[in-house]
């Protein structure tokens, strides 16, 4: 067989390749010629047309309600967190002991991308879906089981949504806001999760960090003490996320604070906050 | 103006390429049906379409960008990602009928069931959808001959190649390529008119 393929074997080959029933061979000749006859792709791109009609003259088979709802709820949360990229930096090694390194290195999370997901979906389900947390956590268990050849995966994102969830819902959540007075007026919200020792903390509006440098975010003790709670790098938009563990007593946390500090972080803060928010009182 | 603005399909897909998620809702609404029934009607399980369905909505959000509005409608072109997505499904599911050792998924005798779309299933219930769904489809091509009718289904819903085709029905390559160009045309008409009765 030759590389190449004259117009009319070509035409022969349209209609199965608008089926996409063509080998990998045949597919890659026919592209040749596409690339060169106009005719030729004009009508393969009717014929993928008729094709893509077929499926529309079946009978409508249409997703159950609760499962539409959720599926398009999902959709959008993956798309949000697609969209802000998430990434994050890695964890405030310096001041965790042993036991509470272990604790993250148990719980550390697969996908930045799911854990902004699942924040999402909480958001949603709780206004526009109305989909509760039960019904949440049940439907979710239900899509796992399903998964051809994911079910692990797709139960360890579960396990870390629900987490989430659980981390930023729980009775003993407390929320400190952090703001800025400059121009571009970053803005962040910071969950603490008391029981659970478990912090969440997203940011919005953040100005690009200089080269060598890296955004830190600190826990302001009281006593005057500041602990690092990690480091982190926002998105092209301005966004970031950050998840640690650590064990705080409920009335020695004065506030929260971002600075900017080399890269690789500071033990103490270098610079003046860029956002700063303090606990309110009960 | 943009030139997609005429087409508020296209108009979606140009600002789900600029990250706005909104504009996946709408199309998902838009949408969801039309690739939940083909997924359905390619896969005849309920959970995989779903999945499907998901799958297809995602790599649109994805690869909204590279979306050519000269290369056809945003509904051929989610559709054609649609029955990608599902025929995916079907080639993973007869790998593993032919690997028996490959264990990853369905069962071997599941997938040998599901690893064509038109075989009756093996319970009464799969068996009365699975003939339903024949059903369903004989009446969406029963403008064709029988011979015809049985190439489109092979390739459209069997996600068979040519010459896989060919090789199941006994018939020379050369024939099957006639008979689905001689098919397409002939459902050309009809499914014009139906893309204009839907538009």
């Amino acid at each position: 067989m030759t590389d190449r393929l004259g117009h009319e074997a070509a035409l022969e080959l349209l209609a199965m390749a608008a089926l996409d029933a063509l080998s990998p061979s045949e597919q890659r000749m026919l592209d040749a010629h596409l690339a060169l006859c106009p005719d030729c792709t004009r009508e393969l791109a009717e014929l993928r047309d008729d094709v893509a009609t077929i499926g529309a003259t079946l009978p409508a088979k249409k997703l159950a309600p609760e499962r539409d709802s959720l599926m398009r709820a999902r959709l959008m949360a993956r798309a949000v967190a697609d969209r802000a990229n998430v990434t994050p930096i890695r964890r405030p090694t310096p001041i965790a002991t042993p036991a509470q390194k272990a604790a993250i290195a148990r719980r550390t999370s697969p996908t930045w991308m799911w854990l902004a997901a699942a924040m999402f979906v909480l958001a949603a389900g709780a206004t526009a879906y109305g989909a509760n947390e039960h019904a949440l956590r049940k439907e979710l268990t239900v899509a796992s089981r399903s998964a051809d050849g994911e079910n692990a995966a797709l139960k360890k994102r579960l396990v870390d949504q629900q987490s989430m969830i659980a981390e930023l819902s729980g009775p003993g959540v407390m929320v400190i806001d952090a703001n800025s007075a400059s121009t571009r007026q970053p803005y962040a919200r910071m969950f603490w999760n008391q029981p659970m020792n478990r912090w969440t903390f997203v940011a919005y509006n953040l100005p690009p960090m200089s080269p060598g440098h890296t955004y830190q975010l600190w826990l302001v003790m009281k006593d005057k003490k500041k602990v690092s709670a990690g480091m982190f790098e926002p998105t092209p938009a301005g966004s970031a996320m950050l998840q640690a563990t650590y064990a705080v007593s409920g009335d020695s946390l004065a506030a929260i604070a971002v600075t900017a500090e080399p890269m690789g972080g500071s033990a103490q803060p270098t610079t003046t906050p860029l956002l700063i928010g303090a606990m309110k009182a009960e | 103006m943009p030139p997609q603005a005429a087409d508020p399909d296209a108009a979606l897909v140009a600002r789900m390429a600029t990250g706005d998620e909104s504009a996946l809702g709408a199309l998902y609404d838009r949408f969801a049906t039309t690739i939940h029934t083909i997924a359905f009607y390619l896969l005849g399980q309920a959970d995989e379409a779903e999945d499907a369905v998901e799958e297809t909505f995602w790599q649109a959000w994805r690869e909204a960008s590279r979306y050519d509005a000269s290369r056809g409608a945003v509904s051929t072109w989610l559709s054609t990602i649609a029955r990608s997505r599902a025929l995916d499904r079907q080639r993973a599911w007869r790998r593993r009928a032919e690997d028996p050792l490959d264990t990853t998924g369905a069962t071997s005798a599941d997938a040998i069931d599901r690893s064509d779309a038109m075989a009756p299933a093996p319970d009464p219930q799969r068996n009365a959808e699975a003939a339903e769904r024949a059903r369903d489809i004989s009446a969406a091509l029963a403008k064709l001959p029988a011979e015809q009718r049985e190439v489109i289904v092979l390739a459209y819903f069997g996600g068979l190649s040519q010459s896989e085709i060919a090789s199941r029905t006994s018939l020379p390559l050369g024939t099957v390529k006639t008979r689905a160009r001689l098919a397409l045309e002939k459902l050309r008409a009809p499914l014009a008119q139906h893309r204009e009765g839907v538009q």
